[in-house]
């Protein structure tokens, strides 16, 4: 067997030597790439992102079948980045270059950004899976101050005062970074940057407040928020929403006919319209001298609600008839008529139809109606996995779906792997041989190991705050804390039986007596266990001050950094007996609390503080206010003394913390929880919730409270689930096992004795439920990958023979080419994806669509960013003249734009 | 009743019956090995260190004899892998291929030789430490023969086995188990094969072969060891032999020819006029002329001279010096009395007894075959031939045999469900058992209380797995298979092993891995026995529920974080039907307290008190 291994690694070493790129690797050459550059060496890449304009660099290291596809697109993107003065480049680590980036972590799962030779943002290959994630992720870079993500309402608010008087916003709203939608606001933001100010938001709370949001039934949506034209700080500026869904088509032409005026009154002289040239819709409503007046406020009207989308055009009767005789007017006025741009002359409603409301509901029908019949592609951003799994230019079963099964999503494993360059502090917590971890165990009182198992994310977690927890400890830990690593050390976990990773092992008497730690993956309880362990048991208290000191937690002096109970036990000279069962017990529950001995005549003294006899057992809680202690006075059986200690350890207000809910939960009461901000009402609520404990009437709940610091804590999201309304403080009822939430009403949350009555009410089932928690779905998140299915599938679908004639190509010619060095792949995909044209979806055409008017956006943006050197084209250049001296180039250039914001 | 062994249940009888076999003790023993060759000594080691009564008989006076005489130039080519990087003693097996297992570390080979193939003198002295360090029971100069059974109503299969030594001695056995290995060489029914040499008796020394021209019959590694051995002395080397070169490295069976041993297709391919031909031996006769050999196609006589020269290319048509026989070894049957002879295999097998893949001969029950003479469960696919397969099988068999005849299960650990991805992922990165006995044992997992806990076997035998309540002592239904194995068109002798696409990184691509990689194979309840009979021809078991193959990794380290270890956790996911993340604790008490129910590792350690500290920034 070993010996395939071995022959395995010569044979790739050969390869290596055959192949320079490596043997499993196969760097495409960079003839094959359109517009990615392809750098092998330290210099080029040192000059590439010197340049002032955004660099993106992909770190090539190995060939997969997903990163073919993924080049693929990124040199697509690379291409149309270029007007954007974005250029591509792919660095390729296998040449045998020192350039440290390339073996930085997770490398190969990133594009690098640069300007002026500084590392910008990195770029995860996850959320890049085709040209428009690649674009609108780099987009976003480009005009990372230009186009801010503005998530809150306020936020949003602040940025549009900022623009006041001098710029109207256009606020976009897409569900996610890196869609289609994205891309295309990104790309209107750049050449309209100098027009209007631009910004976006993907949530729900980003966009609210503004014209229509209830009606942002899409994923998506558009608005111009009126900030130039309303300086007054006063005023809230109005908006208006894109009436069409969001793609590159409809906003260019929101954005081209926001420019524009709203409305526009044809004079007598007659002259061409403004909106014609635009290619707009465009409202007539005609007027005479009578209905002048009228006509022109319900033209006002309609341009308010419709700017961006139509143009309105006032126009005096007899200029129609004269002017307009193709329109087929009739000369009645008022009157109204409307032109969708695929229209050569305006239709006319009903005669009657006139007022405002009725003229609203017959634009924004025809407005819709022209929406859906020139619609985009469907869902762009909903086509995305489709779009994916054709893209991938190899025959890949439907059924993998590599970005969801290989992405983490398990917060510890990815906390493991997020720390993995963040050294572990494990210098106090030496590593355990085969050798050395029979002698350390025999060789001391107290050590703890712990086992673990390096591709454990559990192991890996806890091994980290393990080590915390020993530079906590500091010296005393020295010899107290160690490890062995089970995968180096198979045969010393083995003969400790150890099958469960992580696993602690507390080792005492020289190694003779061990027990498996069973307390929580944390620093704070392996540093409160160790130094619990470390005390005698009982520890036996001789001076006054040294009861004084533990009751209060100074001695042992650190003892309240591990423990905020203390248990004394106060026994006389007779109380042989009972002073056992405290030792028993003391030893039983040695790593969970200390346990203090008095039995000298201090003892006596004590019980007489306590108001109580010998023998005692004090239960001491520094941090409860309501019951500092208790005296246990039940009989002196182990059992019955453990409960006590246990159901009485906890404050009876007890703050709900991960540490602390095992333990209540496991009591199986329903829990009375208090939501608190630590405000004066909250702290008024929590008063009343005091004195209904101090009754001691509902014994069998837990009274607890959580606070709710902020909207992003823990309480926030659980009061979310129990009162939508947020009400802070809250005092819920509920029954976990169950799910029965009952919330007090907000008038009685002040007041002890009608949170009495209401307790009351709730255990006897005459209160209405509130809510109802959601029983968990705890079903794997993912299918995984089904080979049953993806074998399946590719014996229908890949043909051996087929595989074998690209095998043999590949050899010749590179993987994906064939003799003439053309990629084959490619056609084979289109003709897949004109498949799925002819079923409905309109790709092919919309980006035809969609290609003139980025090359007009361009256009337009080039005009005024005369200092980019990249623009040679001297056709552009030609037409760039020829806009300038429509005197619609303005002198601005975004960089003095920057400087002036930054002013 | 003299015949019949002390079965448990007379043990509580009186002590007349104990008198009685006291006197019996001398010639009775619950289990008989025969040989004290690699095998017979791990199979020894298994039944000392669980207090059976056992003994080996061993005919010559050394343990290991087979190795005093072969190979014949004395180097072994079992790799004796010192070094790996990593002090794992469970993976650094898998690159040790002549220890034998053992609790005392001393008795690993790297400490007996440095050498990569060692000398084979160094194996005999491992072989005597290893006998006489762990005490094994062994009675050498002991020559079994005439094997039989003797019917016995008491014994656990009805009859005993007896036997007898060259001294006349006769034996009683419960149990008999055959490690004689395959050592008698194998001569064919060639006429004038006595004109040839043969392996087991030819010079080694290569000035006989000075300025000779020299035939070797058979292209195994024997073959290959000699003609390395003599190629700088010999005119020229012909080899021939029935198939085409099968080399190890394209087949991925060690039996094969090992790179080790192949400088002549060097001088053969590089026209340094040796060669090699494929032609059958049956069609062929060896006649001997004056001094020299001349080798004959058989039906040449019949014709005549004008055949003679239609063949005038005939390309042994020159006459030989020396012809060679290593045409390899097969099991000797003779020990057994006539009426009990094994049962030989068929077709590939047919130099081997023929047994089920619980090791038992078909011809008797209680009788066991161990070691090289068990290969034909696994002839050119594993390893079953060799030490570093046979110690592992030898321990499926004890363990067998520990629940077949004294009700001791399969040791298994039990363990909660929320630790099976960390079992699964050390056993793949560490286990020797199933990775040197790839795709013949393999792990296997079953689910128990309702999926909460499973019970892990280590290297059961995989075609058993349709019998596994019956065979390990478990009862089960829903399982999991851990196997290890090639891609199912990589290994084969023309294969070209070095093509681009031989490997695959993809982890969506697992299934079209070449390289050995980990498979697992889920089962919603057993296969059945029909089930094993109609797995495809390639297929290692029968269709599963669900199956996971993990991708191939340069590394044979499956330890990557996305690539490896996460489309595992999914698949273990699905087969359980819940999400098996893990998660810090305030995100299980979120859980708890806005859902009914949590997910598994919260309710499984969170609410036990052993949740997972607050995420780290």
């Amino acid at each position: 067997m070993a010996t395939q291994v071995c022959l395995y690694i010569v044979t790739m070493a050969i390869m290596m030597l055959l192949y320079p790129h490596g043997c499993t690797s196969y760097v495409p050459s960079p003839l094959d790439f359109l517009a990615i550059r392809v750098l092998n060496s330290k210099p080029l890449l040192e000059e590439f992102v010197k340049d002032p304009n955004l660099r993106a660099v992909y770190y090539f290291k190995r060939d997969l079948p997903r990163l073919r596809a993924f080049l693929k697109e990124l040199d697509k993107s690379a291409e149309n980045l270029k007007v954007y003065g974005v250029e591509v480049a792919l660095f390729d680590c296998t040449s045998g270059t020192d350039e440290e980036t390339c073996n930085e972590d997770k490398v190969e799962q990133m594009i690098y950004t640069y300007r002026n030779g500084l590392k910008l943002l990195q770029l995860e290959l996850e959320t890049m899976f085709d040209v428009n994630s690649i674009m609108s992720n780099i987009l976003q870079l480009v005009l990372l101050r230009e186009v801010p993500i503005l998530q809150r309402q306020e936020e949003r608010n602040q940025y549009v005062d900022r623009h006041r008087g001098k710029f109207d916003t256009i606020f976009g709203y897409m569900r996610a970074i890196g869609t289609y939608e994205h891309r295309v606001f990104m790309e209107v933001a750049y050449a309209y940057q100098d027009k209007f100010k631009f910004a976006l938001c993907t949530n729900k709370e980003g966009y609210s407040g503004l014209e229509g949001e209830n009606e942002v039934a899409e994923k998506n949506a558009a608005w111009v928020i009126y900030s130039k034209g309303t300086a007054d700080m006063k005023m809230s500026c109005p908006s208006l929403r894109l009436k069409c869904p969001l793609n590159l088509v409809t906003l260019a032409s929101f954005a081209k006919a926001l420019t524009l005026p709203k409305m526009y009154d044809v004079p007598v002289s007659g002259a061409e319209i403004p909106y014609q040239s635009k290619d707009m819709h465009i409202a007539y409503l005609y007027y005479d001298g009578d209905t002048e007046k009228n006509v022109k406020e319900n033209a006002e009207k309609l341009a308010q609600d419709f700017h961006g989308t139509i143009g309105t055009v006032t126009i005096d009767r007899n200029v129609a008839l004269q002017q307009f005789t193709t329109h087929g007017y009739d000369g009645r006025t008022p009157r109204i008529s409307l032109q969708m741009k695929d229209m050569t002359n305006p239709v006319f409603p009903p005669a009657e139809m006139w007022n405002p409301q009725e003229i609203n509901m017959f634009v924004k029908a025809s407005v819709a109606e022209y929406c859906r019949k020139n619609a985009g592609p469907v869902n762009p951003s909903g086509e995305m996995k489709g779009e994916e799994t054709e893209e991938r230019g190899t025959a890949v079963s439907p059924d993998v779906n590599a970005d969801e099964v290989e992405s983490q999503d398990d917060e510890v494993a990815d906390e493991v792997t997020r720390l993995n360059k963040v050294p572990m502090n494990l210098d106090m917590v030496p590593a355990l041989t085969d050798r050395t971890f029979p002698q350390n165990i025999g060789s001391t009182n107290l050590l703890l190991v712990l086992f673990y198992l390096p591709f454990d994310a559990k192991s890996m977690s806890f091994l980290r705050r393990y080590g915390e927890a020993a530079v906590r400890l500091g010296d005393q830990s020295t010899k107290s804390l160690a490890r062995v690593n089970c995968y180096d050390w198979t045969d010393v976990c083995g003969n400790q039986n150890v099958t469960i990773y992580p696993t602690l092992r507390v080792y005492e008497k020289m190694g003779k007596v061990h027990e498996d730690y069973k307390g929580p993956m944390d620093t704070q309880a392996v540093y409160s266990t160790v130094k619990l362990l470390q005390y005698s048991r009982p520890l036996p208290l001789t001076e006054q001050s040294e009861i004084d000191g533990f009751v209060s937690g100074f001695f042992p002096p650190d003892l309240s950094t591990i423990s905020n109970t203390s248990i004394l036990g106060l026994f006389g000279k007779s109380h042989a007996q009972e002073k056992a069962v405290y030792g028993e017990l003391a030893e039983e529950m040695k790593d969970k609390f200390v346990f203090g001995l008095v039995d000298n005549t201090l003892a006596k003294k004590m019980a007489d503080m306590y108001g109580t006899d010998l023998p005692a057992v004090v239960l001491v809680k520094r941090d409860d206010m309501l019951e500092p202690h208790v005296v246990y006075r039940g009989m002196y059986q182990t059992q019955a003394l453990k409960d006590f200690i246990l159901t009485n350890s906890l404050p009876k207000l007890v703050e709900l913390t991960p540490q602390r809910f095992p333990l209540l939960y496991g009591q199986q009461k329903p829990f009375v929880i208090l939501f608190t901000n630590g405000g004066d009402e909250s702290k008024l609520s929590e008063k009343a919730l005091v004195q209904v404990i101090q009754t001691n009437k509902y014994k069998d709940l837990i009274y607890c409270y959580l606070s709710v610091p902020s909207s992003k804590s823990l309480g926030h999201r659980v009061l979310q689930q129990y009162n939508s309304n947020l009400d802070i403080p809250t005092i819920s009822l509920v029954k976990l096992n169950t799910g029965e939430v009952h919330n007090l009403f907000d008038g009685y949350k002040y007041e002890s004795d009608k949170i009495l009555e209401w307790i009351g009410r709730v255990l006897a089932g005459q209160e209405q439920l509130s809510s109802m928690l959601p029983k968990g779905d705890w079903k794997p998140l993912s299918k995984g990958y089904n080979f049953l299915k993806i074998i399946e599938w590719e014996k229908k679908n890949v043909h051996k023979k087929g595989t074998s004639k690209m095998l043999a190509n590949a050899e010749e010619h590179g993987i994906g080419f064939n003799s003439d060095g053309e990629y084959e792949g490619r056609e084979e995909m289109g003709s897949r994806m004109q498949q799925e044209d002819s079923m409905g979806m309109t790709k092919e055409t919309d980006s035809k669509e969609d290609a003139e008017v980025r090359e007009e956006l361009v256009r337009l943006h080039s005009s005024r960013l005369y200092h980019q050197k990249h623009v040679k084209d001297h056709s552009k250049e030609g037409k760039m003249d020829k806009m300038k001296t429509d005197g619609r180039s303005e002198s601005q250039t975004p960089k003095d734009q920057v400087k002036h914001e930054e002013l | 009743m003299n015949c019949c062994p002390m079965s448990s249940r007379i043990h509580i009888f009186h002590v007349l019956v104990l008198l009685l076999t006291l006197t019996l003790a001398s010639c009775y023993h619950d289990y008989c090995i025969i040989g004290a060759g690699p095998s017979g000594l791990q199979l020894g080691y298994f039944f000392k260190k669980s207090g059976r009564d056992y003994i080996i008989f061993e005919k010559s006076n050394v343990s290991g004899d087979f190795f005093t005489l072969y190979p014949r130039h004395k180097m072994l080519i079992s790799i004796n892998k010192r070094n790996t990087g990593k002090t794992n003693k469970e993976f650094n097996l898998r690159h040790d291929w002549n220890s034998l297992l053992s609790d005392d570390e001393s008795l690993l080979f790297r400490h007996y030789s440095k050498e990569m193939f060692p000398h084979s003198d160094d194996l005999l002295r491992y072989l005597h430490d290893y006998q006489s360090k762990l005490g094994i029971n062994v009675q050498f100069n002991t020559y079994i023969h005439n094997i039989q059974t003797t019917p016995c109503e008491a014994a656990a299969d009805g009859h005993v086995f007896t036997m007898s030594d060259q001294q006349g001695n006769s034996y009683r056995c419960g149990r008999l188990i055959v490690a004689t290995g395959v050592s008698k060489p194998n001569i064919p029914n060639v006429p004038g094969i006595e004109y040839a040499d043969g392996y087991e008796t030819m010079s080694i020394n290569p000035d006989d072969y000075e300025g000779k021209t020299v035939l070797i019959l058979g292209r195994g590694n024997s073959a290959f060891e000699l003609a390395n051995s003599i190629y700088g002395s010999s005119n020229l080397i012909h080899m021939v032999g029935r198939s085409r070169v099968r080399l190890a490295w394209a087949t991925h069976y060690v039996g094969d020819l090992r790179a080790v041993n192949n400088d002549l297709l060097d001088t053969y391919q590089l026209k340094s006029l040796d060669g090699i031909l494929e032609a059958g031996l049956d069609e062929v006769k060896i006649i001997k002329i004056g001094d020299k050999f001349h080798l004959q196609v058989n039906h040449m006589e019949d014709v005549g001279e004008s055949m003679d020269q239609m063949y005038d290319n005939f390309a042994m048509r020159e006459p030989y010096d020396k012809i060679i026989r290593c045409l390899g070894f097969k099991f000797d049957n003779g020990i057994f009395n006539l009426s009990s002879a094994l049962k030989m295999g068929n077709g590939r097998g047919k130099k081997f007894p023929a047994i089920g893949y619980d090791y038992e001969s078909v011809s008797a029950k209680g009788m066991f075959v161990a070691g090289t003479a068990s290969h034909s469960l696994d002839f050119r696919k594993s390893a079953g031939g060799f030490i570093h397969g046979f110690r592992y099988t030898a321990r499926a068999l004890h363990r067998l045999l520990e629940w077949r005849y004294h009700q001791v299960p399969w040791p298994i650990t039990r363990q909660p469900v929320t630790n099976l991805l960390a079992a699964v992922l050390k056993r793949l990165n560490e286990a020797s058992g199933i990775y040197q006995m790839f795709s013949s044992l393999a792990d296997v997992v079953i689910f128990k209380k309702n999926n909460t806990e499973f019970d892990y076997l280590e290297d059961f035998p995989l075609n058993l797995l349709h019998e596994l309540p019956e065979k390990s002592g478990h009862d089960a239904e829903n399982v999991m298979v851990v196997n290890m194995q090639y891609g199912e068109e990589f290994s084969a002798p023309g294969n070209d092993i070095f093509r681009l696409d031989r490997a695959t990184g993809d982890p969506s691509d697992a299934h079209n891995s070449n390289f050995l990689h980990p498979c697992l194979y889920y089962f919603d309840r057993l296969p059945t026995e029909e089930d094993m009979k109609h797995r495809a021809k390639k297929q290692h078991l029968p269709t599963p529920k669900a199956i996971h193959h993990i991708v191939e990794d340069f590394l044979t380290t499956w330890n990557a974080p996305n690539s490896h270890i996460l489309p595992l956790r999914r698949f273990l996911e699905n087969v359980l039907d819940t999400d098996m993340r893990n998660f810090h604790w305030e995100t299980c008490m979120e859980y708890a307290l806005t859902r009914t129910t949590v997910p598994l590792t919260c309710q499984e350690l969170f609410f036990k008190g052993q949740g997972i500290g607050s995420k780290l920034m």
